[in-house]
């Protein structure tokens, strides 16, 4: 998935061609980076998806109780898959702890277990689907995934209902997710944030350059899940093989916005903090003309998603299917520039992780 | 390739004392810092050969053709070997001494390397794990230092994809993992039937002395790294190649004679090592050893006389790892360019770079000279 990084790490940074040339973002600079990427965007993104993932537990259980709310869990469900798609590219500290990624988002389930996994799961009548069951349970059956087959399935009119199994499920589900979003806020509150704004305080990051390796990741590998798997899973290597049903949230209708919130986040990242971001920090470097056109590229891939509209049908028609191969190679390309940018900054993404042997 | 073979002979035959006069394989005092040697990518996009030591300077930077992955000595000469990442096809044969290039070699026609070499404890010949240009199943080729490198013979490995091997106590008998990944360049071709295994061969006669797999359910953990000890206990270093969530064995010990043990790590650590780990070795004693998971970005340390997990150095990208002359510590090489010490028995993590740290990529193997 990432040998695009070989690409990149042949060209030269471009502060190369700049003169004179300037010296790299100090530890100060990256020090005040790192804390307004933690305060800004990281502790406020895992506190919304706590709250939402409450408001949809709470939804959950009021039509599991009183029924008529599918249309309010819908709505509640969306809003928390949307919050956890704005912190979705953290993929460092607590959330790889226990496979916490793949139980909060098991997709894309290219094994296809986990249709079959939870319809065995619904159909347990004396389940009791507490925290321990969700604790052992596979992570098919722990996330978002399971949640919206339960509540957008063809089933969800007659049984996501008072009484039914697709209720208490969904209300332990729900209950499952909002334990762990809180587990991994409190986490970053406690841990995660002093070992990145102090790191002199432990034994993991060796500055405050090595801190901001992780967040610098974080900013820019997403683009190639957005491409892999978010946008050419889904659409195979010709309209032929492309098929809508393998896309990340169709059945909610969110494919197309996950993508919007995703670049929304990783923008933010690159050009939302304050009072640094790594545009300023490019602009700081004499590469304010590239900095601004990194920008603008945000602006404009994320105008491109926002003009598509999702598919109703499994079929992605012939207009669509060109729209978003030409958004895969939007996206391919932005990479190459964030990698060119991190080159400018002096911060190695990673070598030997990247590239196995 | 300049070789002068009657002085090469005196160097060969040379005593202990007269081989270790020369400067870079005198026994380091502690104002000169270990010496250790790595592949690297320097910030031109290059590839090097580095020698450095753990103050921090940098002895020798030797370009090479191409990616290179690991670096073995010589055990009574100053000649370092730099293996072609697979699928390479050069040895690259460095002095340490005189800071030149003391001979290029290729590969067979057809023949590719893995990237993993060992010299025969009397001197004489050079082991390269590589791929057959017909028989899937690999080879340990065997090239006479005396003569040139010419190959002299070659042995299967009896499974695909030899990649780390290592000589064990008695001098005689090679240890070989066999990562069980068919390649056609880079790309893996035969996920779904992969059989990696340990094998023991005698390394003059080629006999297969012992064959070892992990549990059937485990056939896609490839056995690709590993190290020995003076006791031959063997650390085993295993990149899944199924599924990220699946639970399987990444690290593993073997004795002759007994079944491959995995290693039982924590999960709170298993669950971020990404089913990859990098590199394994001891350290001076025997009695530790160190584990890395470059895509975890931590260094797993071991207890191996217990067989048991002791604690876990982050590292940002380490992989290259190589014991120091003190029980328990242990070199860390990371791709971000820092070199750590780390402790089996306490969390301190040194910098070898106080200030600021080469701009290289370090790659994934590093050895002590």
């Amino acid at each position: 998935m990432l040998n695009k990084t070989s690409l990149a790490g042949l060209l030269l940074p471009l502060a190369v061609l700049a003169t004179p040339v300037l010296a790299e973002p100090s530890a100060e600079d990256w020090q005040t980076y790192n804390r307004a990427a933690v305060e800004q965007q990281i502790l406020p993104g895992y506190n919304r998806l706590v709250n939402k993932l409450d408001s949809l537990h709470q939804q959950i259980t009021n039509h599991c109780d009183q029924g008529n709310q599918l249309a309010q869990v819908k709505s509640t469900y969306r809003e928390a898959m949307d919050a956890w798609q704005a912190i979705q590219h953290v993929q460092f500290g607590p959330i790889t702890l226990f496979m916490r990624n793949y139980a909060i988002q098991y997709w894309p389930d290219k094994r296809g277990t986990g249709a079959r996994q939870i319809r065995q799961a619904l159909n347990q009548s004396d389940q009791n689907y507490d925290a321990d069951y969700f604790r052992e349970a596979s992570v098919s059956l722990q996330g978002f995934p399971a949640l919206e087959r339960v509540v957008f399935g063809n089933e969800a009119d007659n049984r996501f209902q008072p009484g039914q199994n697709h209720c208490r499920f969904a209300q332990g589900l729900s209950q499952h997710l909002l334990g762990t979003a809180r587990e991994l806020e409190q986490e970053w509150q406690n841990q995660e944030k002093q070992r990145l704004l102090n790191p002199e305080s432990s034994q993991y990051f060796a500055s405050h350059a090595a801190a901001a390796v992780p967040l610098m990741k974080s900013l820019a590998e997403p683009l190639l899940i957005i491409e892999d798997y978010k946008l050419e899973y889904v659409l195979g290597d010709s309209p032929e093989e492309a098929r809508w049903q393998r896309s990340e949230s169709w059945r909610s209708g969110q494919t197309l916005s996950n993508i919007q919130t995703n670049l929304a986040s990783l923008q933010e990242l690159y050009s939302g903090l304050e009072p640094i971001s790594v545009k300023s920090l490019l602009t700081a470097e004499g590469e304010g003309g590239f900095a601004e056109s990194v920008d603008q590229e945000f602006d404009r891939i994320q105008a491109q998603v926002a003009s598509l509209s999702e598919p109703e049908a499994a079929e992605i028609d012939p207009q669509l299917d060109r729209q978003l191969r030409e958004l895969e190679t939007a996206i391919s390309d932005l990479y190459e520039q964030l990698e060119l940018a991190m080159g400018v900054l002096n911060i190695h993404l990673g070598f030997n992780s990247r590239d196995g042997d | 390739m300049e070789i002068n073979r009657r002085q090469l002979l005196s160097w060969l035959a040379a005593t202990p004392a007269l081989a270790t006069a020369a400067p870079l394989l005198a026994t380091p005092t502690a104002a000169e810092g270990l010496r250790f040697a790595s592949s690297a990518r320097g910030s031109d996009g290059h590839y090097y050969l580095k020698i450095s030591n753990t103050l921090g300077e940098q002895l020798a930077s030797h370009r090479l053709p191409e990616r290179a992955h690991q670096v073995v000595t010589h055990p009574h000469q100053p000649w370092v070997y730099s293996l072609a990442r697979r699928p390479g096809d050069f040895i690259d044969v460095f002095n340490s001494d005189t800071l030149q290039t003391q001979a290029l070699i290729t590969t067979q026609p057809g023949y590719r390397l893995y990237g993993h070499a060992q010299v025969s404890p009397d001197g004489r010949y050079l082991y390269t794990s590589e791929r057959h240009p017909s028989d899937l199943e690999g080879r340990l080729v065997v090239r006479d230092i005396l003569a040139d490198y010419q190959v002299v013979r070659e042995m299967s490995t009896r499974g695909i994809g030899p990649h780390e091997f290592h000589w064990m106590p008695d001098g005689q008998t090679l240890v070989v993992a066999n990562g069980g990944i068919q390649t056609d360049g880079r790309e893996k071709l035969n996920l779904d039937s992969m059989q990696p295994s340990l094998v023991y061969l005698d390394s003059e006669s080629g006999e297969l002395l012992e064959k070892r797999s992990l549990h059937q359910d485990f056939h896609q953990c490839s056995i690709r790294h590993l190290d020995v000890a003076p006791d031959g206990q063997v650390v085993i270093a295993l990149q899944y190649q199924g599924h990220p969530i699946d639970q399987v064995p990444l690290i593993a010990a073997h004795r002759r004679g007994e079944e491959l043990a995995e290693l039982q790590l924590p999960e709170r650590i298993r669950s971020q090592l990404k089913q990859y780990c990098g590199s394994a070795c001891f350290d001076a004693s025997g009695r530790f050893a160190a584990v890395s998971a470059p895509r975890g970005n931590l260094t797993t340390l071991w207890d191996m006389q217990e067989r048991r997990f002791l604690n876990a150095a982050y590292v940002a990208d380490g992989c290259g790892l190589a014991p120091t002359t003190r029980a328990g510590e242990f070199l860390v090489s990371s791709g971000l360019g820092q070199i750590f010490t780390i402790q089996a028995l306490s969390e301190e993590r040194q910098p070898v770079y106080a200030a600021n740290p080469p701009q290289v990529n370090w790659d994934n193997h590093m050895t002590l000279i």
